[in-house]
């Protein structure tokens, strides 16, 4: 009995220390990535061999998935990262453009600390190109990340349900609705709607 | 062992002497910059720079970052543009942020004087470094704002999107940023 024991014991610490290797290797792994410059030589050729040195197990899929993310947007694919899924990057489609605004009155600014400078010379040069309601696009991207901040948390709104369960099929499609209809009342109710019951939905696992 | 003593307080003393005189000359040539003397300013942060050389790399970077202030201060737009430039090559392990304060004031002054491609390049790197630190706190899209793709060939800004994709971690907390990026791209479509 005592045998049994001990080999319980030591198959529970060889398997203890298994987790920490695999952990201490994954961070190894993830400091050596976060330090590679990809903007130099071929970034997307190393994305796709750094994606083919990662196991595919729990530990390593954050980092899968941002490469993977990544390729994507590079309009790539690599086949070690088939079994992740890429997040979401909705592009803000722009229907109307508007004719680019120059305020005389910010062109007009005297010579004024660099400090200073720089936000006033931003904002003109943004008028000359981008126009205002695209920018009201974007900024409401980002004051819809606020909403589901507030509603959720910064913990909670990060936590993505799995795809097969209820609400992470609600994402699914809330995300798609968003990407293809931009904020509407509509879209933005569901947007809210989705935090606030994922919102739920952590606080009853949380209790548990 | 007295004479010792004696030799490290003295010692310590002057150093305490440097410090205070460097401290003063510093806050006597921000109040000059702070009142509007450009010149005057210009004039004293140069004479930092000559007189305390052991300041640091940082209080090195931001003095000499100063000088390049000082002169846009009076319109040497092209002076100025050697300042920071000087700031960001003689000080490359400077903080990161303000190193990209350097590169976006290197754009303004670069905007100013028509270079508007290599004032787009300075913003890309504001954006590269500020992309790759996240400590160093700064709106990418704020950044992002300051290029003018009007300027530039849809190849070359085409390049430009696909650098910032690369340097910026494609995780949650980026989706916003990335986003307006690949509008960008999609708008090249």
């Amino acid at each position: 009995m005592m045998r049994l024991y001990f080999l319980i014991l030591i198959i529970a610490v060889s398997g203890w220390a298994k987790d920490i290797t695999i952990d201490t290797d994954m961070a190894q792994k993830e400091k050596e990535y976060r330090a590679m410059d990809l903007t130099k030589g071929d970034g997307v050729k190393t994305l796709k061999d750094v994606a083919a040195t990662l196991p595919k197990t729990k530990e390593a899929k954050a980092l899968r998935r941002e490469i993977k993310t990544k390729l994507a947007l590079l309009g790539e694919t690599s086949d070690a990262l088939d079994d992740v899924q890429a997040y979401i990057i909705p592009a803000i489609k722009v229907e109307v453009l508007d004719t680019p605004v120059v305020e005389a009155e910010v062109l007009d600014t005297p010579v004024v600390e660099a400090e200073v400078l720089v936000p006033v010379i931003a904002r003109a040069s943004m008028l000359d190109f981008i126009d205002r309601k695209y920018i009201a696009l974007v900024n409401k991207w980002d004051s819809q990340l606020a909403v589901a901040e507030r509603i959720a948390g910064v913990r909670n709104m990060n936590v993505v349900p799995h795809p097969a369960t209820l609400l992470g099929r609600q994402r699914k499609a809330m995300l798609a609705a968003i990407t293809v209809r931009g904020w509407t009342p509509e879209t933005e109710a569901l947007w809210a709607n989705y935090y606030a019951k994922l919102n739920t939905a952590l606080a009853r696992r949380n209790l548990r | 062992m007295r004479k010792l003593m004696t030799a490290l307080v003295l010692v310590g003393m002057l150093v305490g002497v440097v410090r205070a005189d460097q401290k003063a000359d510093a806050l006597k040539a921000h109040a000059l910059f702070d009142d509007g003397l450009g010149v005057d300013a210009q004039v004293a942060f140069e004479n930092i720079l000559t007189n305390y050389p052991d300041m640091g790399i940082d209080g090195c970077f931001v003095t000499q970052m100063y000088i390049g202030h000082s002169l846009m201060r009076q319109s040497k737009f092209a002076g100025a543009e050697i300042a920071y430039k000087k700031a960001l090559d003689s000080y490359p392990n400077a903080i990161v942020h303000n190193r990209i304060i350097a590169y976006k004031n290197l754009g303004s002054v670069l905007d100013k004087q028509g270079k508007r491609m290599e004032a787009n390049n300075a913003v890309l790197q504001a954006i590269i470094l500020s992309a790759q630190n996240r400590k160093a706190n700064e709106k990418l899209l704020d950044l992002f704002n300051r290029i003018k793709p009007a300027e530039m060939s849809d190849a070359a800004y085409k390049a430009m999107l696909t650098t910032i994709i690369k340097a910026t971690p494609a995780t949650e907390d980026y989706v916003s940023f990335l986003s307006r990026i690949k509008s960008e791209l999609e708008k090249m479509k």
